[in-house]
């Protein structure tokens, strides 16, 4: 499995930031979500996911603490900031713009 | 924790805080993999497997900790959507592949080959104007912040059928269908009850998009009227997919969210509805049936806006003027229907406008 392309990037950015809007979650269970809500369509590999994940913490749109599971195990829960919530519904906005641009590529003569 | 400062001056711990958190993903997928079935050794070669190689995805990791990432994102969005100008077809099917990494489901290619092939059966996309220019969605009460309308109620909907000659067909859809599916099960079968998108769209629908049957019937205006018997056109995709194109089907009985409703006829082959969608729209039923069907209270409603609008027009009608009659007219019935009577709702009767867009390509 390849390095995903910068393009690909940005949307993943986009999934995970609107997952933990809902509320925190560890990387496990935010890739789950995903792939089930998306009525198993989207499988995010792990080799993207914690790259995003790490980048995003960076730029500080969501932080991390470690914290218990249900199940007693340590694991690192990733949150929302408010900068993060921004940048939610830029980017949102944007995909939507990217999305009808190609659909208008498609149908113009 | 400012994460670049502690990979630079906390390496140790840094690296050492991925190791735990990547093994505690694998072993989730090891569980995960258990919990299916397997036996504890396959569980774990399995979820080793898929996982890939931990050294890369930590070099990856970080890696993401540079600022590199930031200028090659743009160039290579820019790059991208310079590619796609000169090679549509290809790229963007390569594209929406790749996206993620993921599996695309097989209903976008058709629908993507049906587009590019043009081959929607729409009769005369270009006389086709959709009121409105964004994606609001999905049942709305209260007022468009700016002013701006795209979602409308069927009240305006109906006075703008009637009261706009223009117009020589007008009209509706729901909007946020994608997100209530409906159960349908056929009546008098073994089958089981199953999850299918559905939309409600007005009587004249069909025709006012130019579309003509696969078999059966189409909706008429007589069916979309409060207390007629309710009724289903089905999809091509759907009929051929899980009925076999069976004929003998055309009159039969549904049960579509535990309420009879009769199927009268069969979309034609190639229309997929009106907008991009992995899952287009398997039954079609009128709006007046969205109250029973969906047990919706908001569908006579005058302050609740659920449809989406498009209209014919006659060839060479301007529409700059037509935009104008159609948000002055907005603009008067929603205060006549709606009460603006919070302070900060005042002015907003006076932003009221409808932007006409092209409708060939349906809502985007």
């Amino acid at each position: 499995m390849g390095k995903p392309s910068d393009l690909v990037q940005g949307t993943l950015d986009l999934l995970i930031l609107r997952v933990l809007s809902l509320k925190p979650q560890h990387g496990w269970a935010i890739a789950k979500r995903i792939q089930q809500v998306s009525g198993e369509v989207l499988q995010v590999q792990q080799g993207s996911l914690y790259p995003a994940l790490h980048r995003l913490e960076q730029k500080r749109w969501i932080k991390s603490k470690w914290a218990e599971t249900e199940t007693g195990r340590e694991a690192k829960f990733y949150l929302l900031t408010p900068a993060g919530k921004a940048q939610l519904e830029i980017e949102a906005t944007s995909w939507n713009r990217l999305s009808a641009a190609i659909k208008l590529v498609l149908e113009t003569e | 924790m400012w994460l670049r400062w502690r990979s630079l001056f906390q390496r140790e711990q840094v690296s050492r805080e991925l190791d735990r958190e990547i093994q505690f993903h694998l072993d989730q997928q090891i569980a995960e993999n258990f919990n299916l079935g397997m036996s504890p050794a396959d569980a774990r070669s399995a979820a080793m497997h898929t996982f890939g190689n931990p050294t890369v995805l930590k070099e990856e990791a970080r890696e993401a900790w540079g600022w590199m990432w930031l200028e090659q994102l743009l160039h290579d969005v820019r790059y991208a959507l310079r590619q796609l100008r000169k090679t549509p077809g290809f790229t963007v099917t390569a594209a929406l592949t790749l996206a993620l990494g993921i599996g695309v489901n097989a209903a976008i290619f058709t629908l993507v080959h049906a587009v590019m092939m043009g081959t929607l059966p729409l009769t005369d996309p270009k006389s086709l104007i959709r009121l409105g220019d964004t994606s609001d969605c999905c049942v709305n009460s209260g007022t468009s912040e700016n002013g701006d309308y795209s979602l409308f109620s069927t009240e305006i909907y109906q006075r703008l059928k009637n009261y706009v000659p223009e117009f020589e067909k007008l009209a509706a859809m729901q909007a946020g269908f994608p997100f209530r599916p409906v159960v349908a099960r056929r009546d008098g079968t073994q089958e089981n009850a199953r999850s299918v998108m559905a939309e409600f769209i007005s009587g004249n629908y069909l025709e006012t998009s130019g579309l003509k049957r696969a078999a059966g019937r189409l909706f008429f205006d007589s069916d979309d009227v409060k207390g007629a018997p309710m009724v289903a056109v089905i999809s091509y995709t759907a009929w051929k997919r899980d009925y076999a194109a069976d004929r003998s089907m055309i009159g039969s009985t549904f049960w579509i969210n535990t309420k009879a409703v009769t199927l009268v006829g069969v979309a034609p082959e190639g229309f997929f509805g009106d907008r991009l969608s992995t899952s287009p729209p398997d039954f079609y039923f009128p709006l007046e049936t969205h109250t029973v069907i969906s047990n919706a209270a908001y569908v006579h409603d005058p302050d609740t806006s659920w449809l989406y609008i498009i209209g014919r027009v006659k060839p060479g009608t301007h529409l700059t003027p037509l935009q104008d009659k159609v948000s002055s007219l907005v603009r008067q019935w929603l205060k006549e229907t709606r009460i603006f009577a919070v302070e900060k709702d005042k002015s907003l009767p006076e932003k009221t406008h409808v932007v006409l867009t092209p409708g060939g390509a349906g809502i985007q």
